[in-house]
């Protein structure tokens, strides 16, 4: 894919980066949640994705400064994750998985408390960009309501807002659309995508695979700690090519079918089901390929590395 | 760096969420709610009808004072919720995560947290104290002392605030667990209040609950440096404490050596705390052991002849806190023998810089106080003349070494707030000192725990000359002159001792009846000259008045030429004692006076007058003019100084009532004798008491009923009890007596000079004494001249008496029968003759006192409170029973009385003041009209032949003793717990098992006691076991008394009593009405018993409040 060289086009501009070396995090209780994760992120738009307890979170703090990481290096901008809190910290904007409770703060200080400590010092400047941050997630009204008698949508957007309070460098968001029904969940994409034009890095970790197909440029799957597949979500997809049937079956061999393979839709029809499955060949069904979407390819992907399931 | 950004964002936003917690904002508006009717009853009016509690507004400073103590005590433990909170906080909200990605420190996170809690406390203080100046501000009589609230806040609220976040964020960060720290901390602050309060000058107080913070308008605070340390001590453990927290945070910090980077700082306010309460500790620890010190050497020296000072010249310049002395003193020889080393004492914070001999500089050895001189020849007689030159401050921890630790150790608490104890100031100001600080070099040792000498008085002749800071004024005894800034003071007499106040005072003087009479009051203090205005004139014979009234009561002159009251601070304390009768507020002819009469009642004269205004428009009063109410007030606050008692101390604790009798310190009776007149005994150190305590028994009344009801016994009934155990030898050297040792001396003076009196007979005895004080005044003398005056006058020899006296345990006991009073006719008068045995059944001799009050009034509540009593008339006879002695006696008395008042004085019997009541009085025409007395050979019963009784006290009494109370019962009821072997009698707050208490009503030989307790099921149960001899039918009799208690004493006591007699045929529950039942004994009815022994029972199941159980008769038919 062609880059532009933005430094060159953009003299101000700092380039952001992340090298993530041989990241390993044990938990004391044995339980080993990242494995030798090696990584570059760059700016854009980073998925990650996996399944649940996959190890997304644990990585996600200690982006973070949350948690201190086992072993390994871990180096954002240039600076030591480990060494340079103070200046990692300053770039960062984040938004756990879990956000729902509040101290007794209305919407609109608790993000001024955000932005406050994301270095905004000029109070007026300070209340000019947390009106705009509230305007453009759609709080502006609920501005006075208590943070948290908000919606669980609410409180989700007021993440939102908080985590990108301030310009931050790097964005790191854990599933940041659960609980946001499907509008709030394209205009949050597409607020995201703006903003992944800038020279920032957004760090989005999530199980949903539309969240990353439809805004990353990069993506990262991780599993059981492990990192099973870095690249583009279209080098993801190319790897998913040849292996998603669209099968017409009878009731009878559906319900077969659903035994073997993964089935990832099913649709009724007047002869019976129309299926889509991911399988390295469909011995004796009557079907065809169909090109892969990334949805295919995750399942896939996860498919062949949790059952070392090969075709039948 | 630090930022200030950072830390001022998160302290706003913890502002913002905790001004907006319910818990908080309910602890608020509690204490605003809870201060504001606080300050409105003490400030504004309270319950009795005056303007507002005196005790708060007579210093202005209290009202801020008292106010944050009661906040601070809350806010201290609601803190520690609200401490620990935030960390729980953090932990729990998922939303604590996008704070703590964000570039700042943990110190800063920690200390805008701790900023943002302690601004929270810091506005609730503010209100409160906004709210408690809106209340100074409109209260009467009572100025703003500004400064005073910020110097409270400073020292209360602020170093507690810091110490008790910081150590709740720290017990948080350890244990994880609100809860538990919650509870914890609460423990931590019960041990400080309830068991380490007073330890180590107040050092575990926290909260400044007790540590004393009064501040006076002559000295301001009487300590200030301890406070100082000690609440400085608190604000570093505390901020030692944030930093420690710092370091524990559960967030990664900025730097990966952070979190031990604040463990220096941490360190460093920790061992910074600690120095100061080392400081703090160790200047306590070393006046403990200088006082130990001081005593060990003063015993050691105990055997060092005591040279005589006959004269005093002073020389002493005031500058600064330091004095600087110049004491010339002229000195003999009283002894037989030549005297070669020879001892002084003198505070040990003054140094001696030069000791001249008959002008000659000689070297002496200063060891602690005592100046040493060895090898300086005085023949007997023979005098000299010693010089000290001496500078410096003073020691107080050399005063009150008869004092024990914790007696001096407990607080001074007056109403809410505390008082520090001071014996002697020196500051720039102001300056104090009295003969107990030992200002002035006093021959012989102080107190040691064997050397006794410091209480023997030498009368010497004093002179004083004073230079201090232009615009103060000295005070002393003697003529006063001033001279080029110079103050002299010269006496005409001798004197035991001299004080010295400088201050800045304004003088007001007169003339009464040839008496100077001298006032000194601090220049913003004048609250009664405008008050008393319209009255002004008739102040001086009032005063006059009140004198010779006191005179003509204890029969005694006043000895001085003049009389000075002086206002000095409010810490100004002194010790009751036992080898010395006078407080050091009494100094001769001078008394200090607490400033603006703090605690003291009687000088509130608006508050008097608005209480008189109050009640008299119930009363009988209305008639009263604004002016002589205002004489009132006036002649009240003399009469304050005329009586031996204080108000006693009356407080609730743990659900019981406790009373403690309070002497007076400001009783004028050591004027009058302690200060002119002095008995030395060597062997006897008391004797001089015995003989104070004579001469002032007759101003002082009897116990005061009330009190007695409400505690059980009097101060005399122990030391009466105290006296059965133990000689008076061994009471005078009991420290743990100390507060019954005057009550002691009392009845033991009493004794001692009534076997004279009964030789001498009254008359001639009063003359003698009369004459031999005028003999010894201004100076001293000694038992054996006494001994040898009444040998000359009276041929008794009183020293071999004593010395029994000394070491006897016994005493006598009384039964008192046959009690009748009638009216007769004596010639054509109409009089009332009252005749009743006495048998004093003991084997020691000893006297009663016979009281007859005629006419109406006299109930309970008079005496201090009805303002003197001085109108009863009261018709006192002594009596006099040799050991095993029977006597009848037979008064005429001109009125009629409605009862007879035996005063047993030293005896067995408790209660030890008998009150009988005659019913109606009528005309016997027959009765032959007889005053006399005499001696009979069958003493007084209590049981007749046939008749079989068990009291309560005997061992046979016995009563279900039943524990049913559950753990937290026994934890917070506390009621039955009461060491005293008799408690009062209290029908509202009753024992739950059966207790005993006393009342002239009940039965019994001595002891006049019954057991009571508060009804129930009737589980709890009573026992009689009455022996009897031989079986038969007996007719079982209860005594029963109905004791009314208060106002209600005429309405009957509703209810039953229900007995359970066991007898041959089994058991039979009777059952008495109380309404129907005689006081006295009742029948139950008459039983068949075959056994020896008789049991009843009395349940505990009643209408009544209360069950009393007494004693049963049996008599045979």
């Amino acid at each position: 894919m062609y880059k532009i060289k933005s430094d060159v086009l953009r003299p101000n501009f700092l380039k952001v980066k992340i090298t993530i070396e041989n990241l390993n995090k044990v938990y004391s209780n044995g339980n080993q949640a990242l494995k030798d994760i090696n990584l570059e992120i760059n700016n854009g738009m980073f998925g990650l994705l996996g399944p649940n307890g996959a190890g997304k979170s644990s990585l996600m703090r200690i982006l973070v400064t949350l948690m201190q990481p086992s072993s390994g290096k871990v180096i954002m901008n240039g600076y030591d994750l480990t060494k340079d809190r103070e200046k990692i910290r300053s770039m960062l904007g984040y938004l756990p998985q879990d956000f729902r409770f509040f101290s007794h703060l209305k919407t609109y200080e608790f993000l001024d408390y955000a932005a406050r400590l994301a270095g905004m010092r000029d109070t007026r400047l300070r209340k000019q960009a947390v009106d705009k941050m509230l305007e453009e997630v759609g709080l502006f009204e609920a501005r006075d309501r208590q943070a948290n008698k908000l919606s669980g949508g609410m409180k989700r957007r007021l993440g939102i807002a908080q985590a990108l309070i301030n310009d931050p460098k790097i964005i790191i968001v854990d599933e940041p659309t659960t609980g946001l029904d499907p509008e709030e969940r394209i205009r949050f994409r597409n607020l995201l995508s703006t903003i992944s034009t800038q020279d920032v890095i957004i760090i989005l970790s999530t199980h949903i695979v539309g969240d990353i197909s439809s805004s990353c440029t990069d993506m990262a799957l991780l599993n059981e700690g492990g990192l099973a597949f870095t690249g583009s979500p279209d080098e993801l997809v190319v790897k998913a090519e040849g292996k998603v049937w669209l099968i017409q079956a009878t009731e009878e061999e559906y319900l077969e079918i659903n035994e073997k393979y993964p089935v990832i839709s099913n649709v009724p029809t007047s002869e019976g089901w129309e299926i889509q499955v991911v399988a390295d060949s469909i011995n004796g069904y009557s079907g065809h390929n169909i090109a892969p979407n990334l949805e295919h390819a995750y399942v896939y992907f996860m498919e062949s590395k949790l059952n070392q399931w090969t075709a039948i | 760096m630090i930022s200030v950004h950072n830390i001022t964002s998160i302290a706003k936003y913890e502002i913002t969420t905790l001004l907006r917690s319910w818990f908080f904002r309910i602890f608020a508006i509690f204490a605003i709610v809870v201060l504001f009717f606080f300050n409105l009853a003490t400030q504004i009016f309270d319950g009795g009808g005056g303007p507002g509690n005196v005790n708060i507004k007579v210093l202005p400073s209290i009202i801020p004072y008292v106010n944050l103590i009661l906040l601070n005590t809350v806010q201290a433990i609601i803190a520690i919720f609200l401490a620990s909170d935030f960390l729980k906080r953090d932990k729990k909200l998922d939303t604590t995560d996008v704070i703590y990605i964000r570039s700042m420190s943990n110190g800063e996170y920690v200390a805008g947290k701790t900023i943002g809690n302690l601004v929270v406390f810091i506005i609730l203080n503010l209100i409160i104290l906004s709210e408690a100046l809106i209340f100074n501000l409109i209260a009467e009589d009572v100025a703003v002392n500004w400064i005073a609230y910020l110097n409270y806040f400073l020292i209360i609220s602020l170093p507690t605030l810091i110490f008790i976040l910081g150590l709740s964020f720290f017990v948080m960060s350890i244990l994880k667990n609100q809860a538990i720290t919650f509870i914890l901390l609460l423990g931590y602050v019960a041990i400080t209040i309830f068991y380490l309060n007073t330890k180590y000058y107040f050092l575990f107080d926290y909260m400044a609950y007790s540590i004393p913070l009064l501040k006076s308008d002559f000295i301001g605070f009487g300590n200030i440096q301890a406070i100082l340390i000690h609440r400085g001590m608190y604000a570093c453990f505390g901020v030692g404490f944030i930093f420690l927290t710092i370091s524990l945070l559960k967030r990664l910090p900025q730097s990966p050596f952070s979190n031990k980077v604040t463990l220096i700082p941490a360190l460093i306010f920790f061992a910074a705390g600690i120095w100061l309460g080392e400081k703090h500790v160790s200047t306590f620890v070393r006046n403990q052991n200088l006082r130990e010190d001081i005593r060990t050497l003063n015993d050691a020296n105990q055997t060092v002849p005591r040279l005589k000072v006959t004269g005093y010249q002073i020389d002493l310049i005031h500058t600064g806190d330091k004095l600087e002395v110049t004491a010339k003193l002229k000195v003999t020889n009283p002894h037989q023998e030549a005297v070669n080393d020879f001892v002084f004492s003198l505070n040990p914070g003054l140094n001696v810089s030069k000791v001249r001999y008959n002008g000659q500089e000689i070297a002496v050895k200063r060891e602690l106080h005592l100046i040493e001189f060895s090898g300086t020849k005085l023949e007997p007689g023979e005098t000299a003349e010693l010089e000290f030159d001496y500078s410096g401050t003073l020691n107080e921890a050399a005063s009150y070494l008869d004092v024990d630790d914790k007696t001096l150790q407990e607080a001074y608490k007056a109403f809410m707030f505390q008082i520090d104890k001071r014996s002697a100031i020196v500051s720039p100001d102001f300056v104090l000192l009295t003969r107990e600080c030992n200002w002035y070099p006093i021959a012989g040792t102080s107190f040691g725990k064997q050397s006794k000498q410091w209480a023997q008085k030498q009368f010497s002749n004093f002179e004083v000359s004073v230079k201090t800071k232009p615009g103060l004024t000295v005070v002393s005894q003697g003529k006063s002159e001033q001279k080029d800034g110079t103050f002299r003071f010269t006496n005409k007499h001798n004197l035991p001792q001299i004080s010295l106040v400088i201050g800045n005072y304004t003088e007001k003087t007169d003339t009464i009846d040839g008496l100077a009479f001298n006032l000194y009051v601090h220049p913003e203090h004048d609250y009664f000259t405008k008050f008393f205005e319209p009255v002004k004139d008739t102040i001086p014979d009032l005063i006059a008045s009140a004198l010779k009234d006191y005179e003509r009561k204890i029969d005694m002159f006043y000895p001085f030429e003049r009389f000075t009251l002086v206002e000095v601070p409010a810490q100004f304390y002194s010790y009751p004692r036992t080898l010395i009768g006078e407080r050091e507020q009494v100094q001769p002819e001078t008394i200090l006076f607490p400033e603006k009469g703090l605690l003291i009642p009687e000088s509130d004269f608006n508050g008097s007058v608005k209480r008189m205004e109050r009640w008299g428009g119930r009363g009988s009063d209305v008639q009263s003019t604004p002016e002589e109410k205002k004489i009132m007030a006036f002649n009240n606050f003399l009469s304050m100084f005329t009586q031996a008692a204080a108000r006693p101390d009356i407080n609730r604790s743990q659900g019981e009532l406790q009373i403690e009798e309070k002497a007076n310190p400001l009783y004028c009776f050591p004027l009058f004798y302690n200060h002119a007149y002095f008995v030395q005994s060597d062997k006897w150190p008391i004797t001089d008491r015995i003989f104070e305590a004579y001469l002032r028994q007759s101003s002082e009344s009897g116990a005061m009923g009330f009190m007695r009801d409400m505690q059980g016994m009097t101060e005399n009934e122990q030391a009466n009890l105290a006296l059965l155990d133990y000689s008076f030898a061994e009471l005078l050297d009991d420290p743990s007596k100390v507060k019954i040792i005057d009550n002691v001396i009392q009845l033991k003076g009493q004794s001692l000079f009534s076997i004279i009196k009964r030789k001498a007979g009254d008359e001639a005895f009063n003359d003698f004494m009369f004459n031999f004080l005028k003999s010894i005044k201004f100076n001293s003398t000694t038992i054996g001249d006494f001994n040898t005056r009444i040998q000359q006058q009276f041929n008794t020899d009183l020293l071999p008496y004593m010395e029994k006296w000394f070491r006897s345990k016994d005493l006598p006991g009384y039964l008192i029968g046959g009690l009748s009073a009638v009216n007769v006719l004596d010639g054509d008068r109409l009089k009332t003759m009252v005749k009743f045995r006495i048998s004093n059944t003991e084997k020691t001799e000893g006297i009663v006192l016979a009281q007859f009050r005629l006419g109406e009034g006299g109930g309970p509540g008079r005496g201090r409170f009805g303002g003197g009593g001085a109108n009863m008339e009261t018709i006192d006879k002594l009596l006099y029973l040799e050991g095993n002695q029977t006597k009848e006696v037979s008064y005429l008395l001109d009125g009629t009385p409605r009862n007879i008042t035996i005063n047993t004085l030293a005896s067995r019997n408790i209660p030890a003041e008998l009150r009988l009541p005659f019913g109606n009085v009528e005309q016997d025409t027959k009765a032959v009209p007889y005053e006399g007395e005499k001696v009979l050979d069958s003493p007084v019963r209590l049981v007749e032949k046939g008749e079989f009784i068990c009291d309560d006290e005997d061992s046979t009494f016995r009563f279900t003793r039943t524990e049913d109370y559950s753990l937290l019962q026994k934890l917070l009821i506390k009621d039955d717990q009461s060491p005293d072997r008799f408690i009062g009698f209290n029908t509202w707050h009753a024992p739950r098992t059966w207790r005993a208490t006393t009342n002239s009503s009940f039965f019994g030989k001595f002891i006049r006691s019954a057991h009571y307790i508060r009804s129930g099921d009737g589980n709890k149960k009573a026992i009689w076991s009455i022996p009897i001899k031989g079986q038969g039918t007996y007719e079982v009799f209860s005594y029963i008394v109905k004791i009314r208690q208060g106002r209600r004493e005429n309405q009957d006591v509703a209810g039953e009593y229900t007995y359970t007699i066991n007898h041959s045929e089994g058991k039979e529950e009777v059952v008495v009405d109380l309404k129907t039942a005689e006081d006295g004994w009742n029948s139950l009815g008459s039983f068949y018993f075959s056994g020896d022994t008789v049991k009843v029972e009395l349940g505990n199941k009643s209408v009544a409040k209360v069950v009393v159980a007494d004693a049963v008769k049996l008599v045979k038919q």
